[in-house]
């Protein structure tokens, strides 16, 4: 039901109901106000008929006065003179007085005339016996004679109510006693009735006691009490009737008056009600229409208007159209409000939009297979990567399923992984998936993400898939180099550990002969003999450690290494040390000094051999370069756990930009000993992987001129259990 | 007090002279051997107070002639010293042997290392 045809039936219902409450109000007063008038009304005009007859009686009591208090009849009751008779009772009489009967009465109660009139015909008539009945029994007619009194009233006679007046019979000058009494009477025929109307100007009508009634005077009759001597009642909705009893002189009820009145009150009540419905609706219509009118002018029509705008716009979906806001009232408001929402949701859609965007290039850009699924497992989105290689539009693709683009196992698979990744919330990743058969086999690491919206129920699902074909073929070539690299080293290695050992027999026996030449084995020496003997032995030590320094390089570099800790005398390192290196020494006139501290205990423990080359690597190299003074080595103990072994030399020293660099593989000092043969410079880069090796470590102090110290340091604390 | 006596297991034959020397020149009556099996055959019924053993014989890997000596009771008192190229294997035998000396060897170094050697007797 649309908003037009409620208002008009609220405002139409609305304005019934108040015109039908005000309508029945109004009636209820009026109509009681009306009736009450009405009543009133009647009621006064009962009391004017009841008063017009009293004033009737009084008039019939006059007329009896008139003849009774006079001296003709007065004599008339002695004389007995049918003149007084003939002169004064004639037809005329009754008729001007309206007289139905005349009855002189004297003291003894003797009827002397009596004499009945029908005014209706105007012939006498007889009189009706009932007035001797009167004569004999009511008061008014007592004896003695004194007591006669003047008495007025109704006398009902069988043929209908009669008004009667009784007068003392006295002189004209009211003296007495009475001689009897004068009655006169007027039948209440319909004449006088209608002559009574006629001088009230009320419609009469007499329903004498004991007679038949008409229902509705029944039913006054019985509304009739001592208490309530005067009923009215409406009759119909043209007349209203007013009742009441009179009395005759009895006291008994003689007849019962009614007073027949149009309801001219009542009417006019009524039409005044009608007056006033009439005008109320015409009213209430009017005011409805207007009310509606202009409901409609400034609401309906432009909401009904607005409410149209919103519609086609929600049809279209077009977010750019807006509605036409008008006036300054909340109808305009709302309409400029509903333009500032449709703007915003233009402005969002818009956004998105740019979002959706961005999300296609960036999913487009992406050099893997990216898709979006929901929980169905339609494709919502898919980049142009993975479209391309289903060979098919991004249109073609948005809203199928991989039942559509894949075998039914695969498919079903990838159902299954789906399912997972949505019912679960789990991250389902596939590492490696080999598609096709090869020469064309593609290899896919797959990855999928579980899509939830803001209260966390799955939505679907974000997919990506990488092409590592590239990738795995690379790291198996990789693989292959790296085998190939490991297998050269350790041939490498092999190899050099070959040569070394084939090398150092020849050294020894080159060594050994020498030396046995130098100690004169095989007969003594002339003395140009001992100098290319005592190079031949110090070129064959050297050789020696160059070939173990070699060896050492490469199982450094091959981490093959290992460490043999057991307890040593420093004492007999420094002796070892001293035999070993002692030729050279000589043979360069340095003096070679072994100390050892006193606080040194006498056995330590350590990699005994590391150490004896590590020392003896510093004191070759300390030979080397020092061409006069001497060689210390010193070992101290620097704390209860490391203890400092010192080689110094009394040489050129090292200049401070190249110390960072003595510890480099093949590096080697650059002016120290010129014209030498200078080694492969694996010596010192040798000592500092040992010794890092053992946990210790060396540092070096040399100045230009003054000399180089080597200080290594290591833990070489003696008889600590599970050290090796 | 007798000669100590010492043997040199050694297949180079110029070593084995001058370990021999070597041996000799620090007081100790010397034979040489340059095989596993001579070795073995010797030490069967020979008791030297000193043996150089060259890890790298020919026929056969010298370290078994270590393990015999080791396992009988009659050469608890011989001293072994290893002469070998190979440090790293040395290294692994530096338990059961008396003392290691690496190729190159020096002639005054087995003599002198020998001689203090021989004190002990």
């Amino acid at each position: 039901m649309s908003l037009r045809i409620k208002s008009l039936l609220v405002a139409a219902f609305t304005t019934a109901i108040l015109l039908v409450t005000f309508l029945l109000f109004t009636r209820l007063i009026l109509t009681d106000s009306y009736t009450q008038l009405e009543q009133q009304d009647t009621t006064a005009h009962v009391e004017r008929a009841v008063n017009a007859l009293t004033n009737d009686l009084a008039g019939l009591a006059r007329t009896a006065n008139d003849y009774a208090a006079w001296d003709d009849t007065f004599n008339f009751i002695e004389s007995r003179d049918p003149v007084y008779l003939e002169a004064n009772y004639p037809d005329a009489t009754f008729i001007n007085n309206r007289l139905s009967v005349v009855t002189i009465v004297d003291t003894q109660g003797e009827i002397i005339f009596a004499k009945a009139f029908d005014l209706d015909q105007e012939q006498e008539i007889p009189v009706a016996p009932e007035i001797s009945d009167l004569v004999s029994s009511h008061p008014a007619f007592l004896r003695p004679a004194q007591s006669i009194s003047s008495t007025v009233g109704i006398w009902l006679l069988s043929t209908g109510p009669v008004l009667v007046a009784v007068q003392p019979i006295l002189t004209s000058d009211g003296a007495g006693p009475p001689r009897g009494a004068l009655l006169m009477g007027r039948v209440l025929s319909a004449n006088e009735i209608a002559q009574l109307s006629e001088v009230t100007q009320l419609t009469l009508a007499v329903h004498p006691s004991g007679a038949a009634l008409p229902p509705e005077a029944q039913a006054a009759l019985s509304a009739l009490s001592a208490q309530q001597p005067l009923v009215v009642r409406p009759l119909n909705e043209q007349i209203v009737q007013g009742y009441t009893w009179l009395h005759d002189i009895t006291a008994q009820p003689a007849f019962l008056l009614r007073v027949d009145r149009a309801r001219d009150i009542y009417q006019q009540g009524q039409a005044t009600f009608a007056y006033l419905a009439l005008a109320l609706v015409v009213g209430g219509l009017a005011m409805g229409g207007v009310l509606t009118w202009v409901l409609q002018r400034t609401v309906i029509s432009r909401l009904g208007r607005l409410n149209r705008e919103v519609q086609t716009i929600g049809a279209r979906g077009d977010l750019t159209q807006r509605v036409s806001a008008q006036g300054q009232d909340e109808l305009g408001s709302l309409a400029a409000e509903m333009n500032r929402m449709l703007a915003s949701l233009e402005n969002t859609q818009r956004l998105l939009r740019q979002r959706e965007r961005e999300a296609i290039t960036l999913l487009d850009s992406i050099p893997a297979f990216a898709f979006f699924k929901d929980t169905a497992g339609r494709y919502v989105v898919a980049n142009q990567k993975f479209c391309e290689a289903l060979q098919r539009t991004r249109e073609e693709v948005v809203g199928k399923t991989d039942y559509d683009f894949y075998p039914p196992e695969r498919a079903e698979r990838y159902r299954v992984d789906d399912f997972y990744v949505t019912e679960r919330g789990e991250t389902h990743e596939v590492s490696e998936e080999t598609i096709g058969q090869e020469p064309n086999a593609i290899v896919l690491a797959t990855k999928k993400v579980p899509l939830k919206d803001e209260s966390g129920q799955a939505i679907g699902l974000i997919g990506l898939a990488f092409d590592i074909t590239e990738r795995k073929r690379a790291a198996q070539e990789l693989a292959v180099a790296r085998d190939q690299a490991l297998a050269a080293l350790r041939f490498k290695s092999q190899l050099l550990a070959n040569v070394s050992h084939d090398l150092r027999t020849p050294i020894s026996a080159i060594l050994g002969f020498a030396e046995m030449l130098l100690a004169e084995v095989y007969g003594p020496l002339q003395e140009q003999q001992l100098e290319p003997l005592t190079r031949i032995v110090m070129d064959c030590n050297q050789l020696g450690r160059l070939v173990s320094d070699l060896l050492d390089q490469s199982r450094l570099e091959a981490g093959k290494l290992t460490l043999r800790f057991r307890p040593f005398a420093p004492a007999d390192l420094i002796e070892s040390i001293k035999a070993s290196a002692g030729l050279s020494a000589r043979d360069k006139g340095l003096e070679l000094i072994g100390l050892v501290a006193p606080d040194v205990p006498p056995e330590i423990q350590g990699d005994y051999e590391r150490v004896h080359q590590v020392v003896l690597n510093l004191i070759d190299n300390a030979l080397r370069f020092t061409q006069e003074g001497s060689v210390t080595v010193h070992i101290t103990r620097q704390d209860p756990v490391n203890y400092a072994i010192q080689v110094s030399d009394t040489g050129p020293g090292i200049a401070p930009d190249e110390q960072a660099l003595v510890f480099e593989t093949f590096q080697q000092g650059s002016v120290q000993a010129p014209g030498r043969y200078k080694g492969l410079g694996l010596g010192l880069s040798i000592v500092k992987q040992l010794v890092t090796l053992m946990g210790g470590q060396v540092t070096l102090d040399s100045q230009l001129g003054q000399g180089t110290t080597f200080t290594i340091s290591l833990p070489l604390a003696p008889e600590t259990k599970g050290q090796a | 007090m007798s000669t100590p006596q010492a043997l040199v297991i050694e297949d180079d034959r110029d070593l084995s002279l001058i370990f021999s020397q070597a041996v000799r020149a620090a007081g100790f009556e010397v034979e040489a051997v340059s095989t596993n099996h001579e070795a073995l055959t010797r030490l069967a019924d020979f008791t030297p107070q000193l043996v150089t053993l060259d890890l790298h014989l020919q026929q056969a890997k010298g370290v078994e002639i270590l393990y015999y000596i080791r396992a009988e009771p009659r050469l608890a008192q011989t001293n072994v010293i290893l002469t070998t190229a190979d440090s790293a294997l040395a290294e692994t035998l530096q338990d059961q042997v008396d003392y290691i000396l690496i190729k190159p060897i020096s002639f005054t170094q087995l003599r002198d290392l020998a001689a203090r050697l021989k004190t002990q007797f």
